[in-house]
């Protein structure tokens, strides 16, 4: 698709300070330790290729049901497969609480209908708006 | 579809929004007749009902034993404001108890609107002596937990960069919403499990300093982790476990490490 276009090749390794935070976070300073850098970099590479492993499984998985999208099921069905079913749970709760995130975005789009206002108390009550506005225009000195 | 994609995943960054989600699935923010409920809702994070209103709604969130752990991970940033609340803040197993007790005291859902007086009325008793001042949301993460879960990262992926990188792969077509969120848990736990397991072999043989080749080490222990071989065979093996206090030879012996110096434990040892 077009974003793919635009993705040149440096973009596909993950950002570098973001991998190093995670590592801090993972090996604080008081754990005595440090992760250098030709490892971080070994990392980085690890991880990429562990996505790709996740997402071409999850792709063939997709494939044999005959979907076109990858879809969260499929990922969870890949880690089980590869060998990571402990990490099920946690990306699960992670993919949930997007959704639920997304169902509230909805909801908050939504917003006339919560209001509890029948359509027409509400388009009463915004032409009352307009027209306080227009008088506020109209009286303001120029 | 894309360019939709991103443009929601953009709310995403206040945390905020984050908590708010896993509380309230099916029922609407309810307790606010007074104001435009535009407005109100304009201002959602910064307002002032804000904060009430998620100490009533968060002992009524359902959290069964089952997802607690996975509902502390991420939430982290509204635990650090019930700090307020809870001056032992750092004792999550305590915390967590008292949630589970009020989310049975609490009615669930469908009852909300008598949540506020409940809450209210437990919050006090839950508190014995006035809260310190709270302290800062490090100290949630570097609290020792009882529970099993060894790290937590509070620095997320770039989710747009992660379906980048899925989608390098040409097989690879499209990819719901979530997919690359999923994926980007699924990597985070997988690098916490390498570091930390580099991290040991660094520590079973005293190196102070994670290179690459104990990384490499983990690696090939692990039979899961086959599909990294090679990736990890550009790396030359672990001279010091080996032969590293001989001589100076091992210099000749790490071509790929061009850093020079040695490491800390060849001295150590």
């Amino acid at each position: 698709m077009s974003d793919r276009e635009f993705s040149s090749n440096d973009d596909l390794s993950l950002p570098k300070a973001t991998v190093q935070k995670i590592i801090t976070e993972i090996l604080p300073p008081s754990s005595g330790q440090t992760f250098s850098k030709d490892a971080r970099d070994l990392l980085m590479e690890c991880c990429v290729e562990f996505i790709t492993l996740i997402s071409s499984e999850a792709n063939d998985i997709s494939e044999k049901e005959a979907k076109k999208t990858i879809a969260c099921e499929h990922v969870e069905r890949a880690l089980r497969d590869l060998g990571f079913g402990d990490y099920i749970a946690d990306v699960l709760a992670v993919a949930e609480e997007h959704k639920e995130q997304l169902k509230s975005r909805e909801k908050k789009q939504s917003k006339m209908e919560q209001s509890g206002l029948s359509e027409e108390e509400l388009l009463r009550q915004q032409q009352e708006l307009f027209r306080s506005a227009t008088e506020k225009y109209h009286a303001a000195p120029e | 579809m894309t360019e939709k994609d991103n443009s929601t995943y953009r709310p995403r960054s206040p945390d905020f929004s984050t908590f708010q989600s896993p509380i309230s699935p099916s029922v609407n923010h309810p307790v606010y007749p007074f104001g435009n409920p535009l407005a109100h809702r304009a201002s959602y994070d910064a307002s002032p009902f804000f904060t009430p209103q998620y100490q009533q709604q968060f002992p009524s969130a359902p959290p069964g034993p089952l997802n607690r752990v996975p509902q502390q991970q991420f939430n982290i940033y509204p635990f650090a404001d019930a700090t307020h609340l809870h001056p032992d803040m750092a004792r999550r197993s305590t915390r967590i108890a008292q949630a589970a007790e009020a989310a049975e005291a609490a009615p669930p859902a469908p009852s909300r609107y008598i949540d506020p007086v409940v809450s209210k009325e437990e919050e006090p008793a839950r508190l014995p002596s006035p809260s310190p001042p709270p302290p800062p949301p490090a100290a949630v993460a570097a609290a020792p937990a009882p529970i099993a879960v060894p790290v937590e990262v509070k620095t997320k992926f770039p989710v747009a960069r992660i379906k980048r990188i899925m989608q390098a792969d040409e097989d690879v077509g499209k990819v719901a919403q979530v997919t690359p969120i999923a994926v980007s848990k699924a990597l985070e736990l997988f690098m916490i499990s390498l570091v930390t397991k580099a991290a040991k072999e660094a520590k079973d043989r005293n190196s102070k300093r994670v290179t690459a080749s104990h990384l490499k080490q983990a690696v090939a222990k692990d039979e899961v982790l086959d599909f990294l071989a090679d990736i990890i065979a550009k790396v030359p093996d672990q001279p010091a476990s080996r032969k590293h206090d001989d001589d100076g030879s091992d210099q000749n012996e790490q071509p790929k490490r061009k850093r020079g110096g040695r490491r800390p434990k060849d001295d150590s040892d």
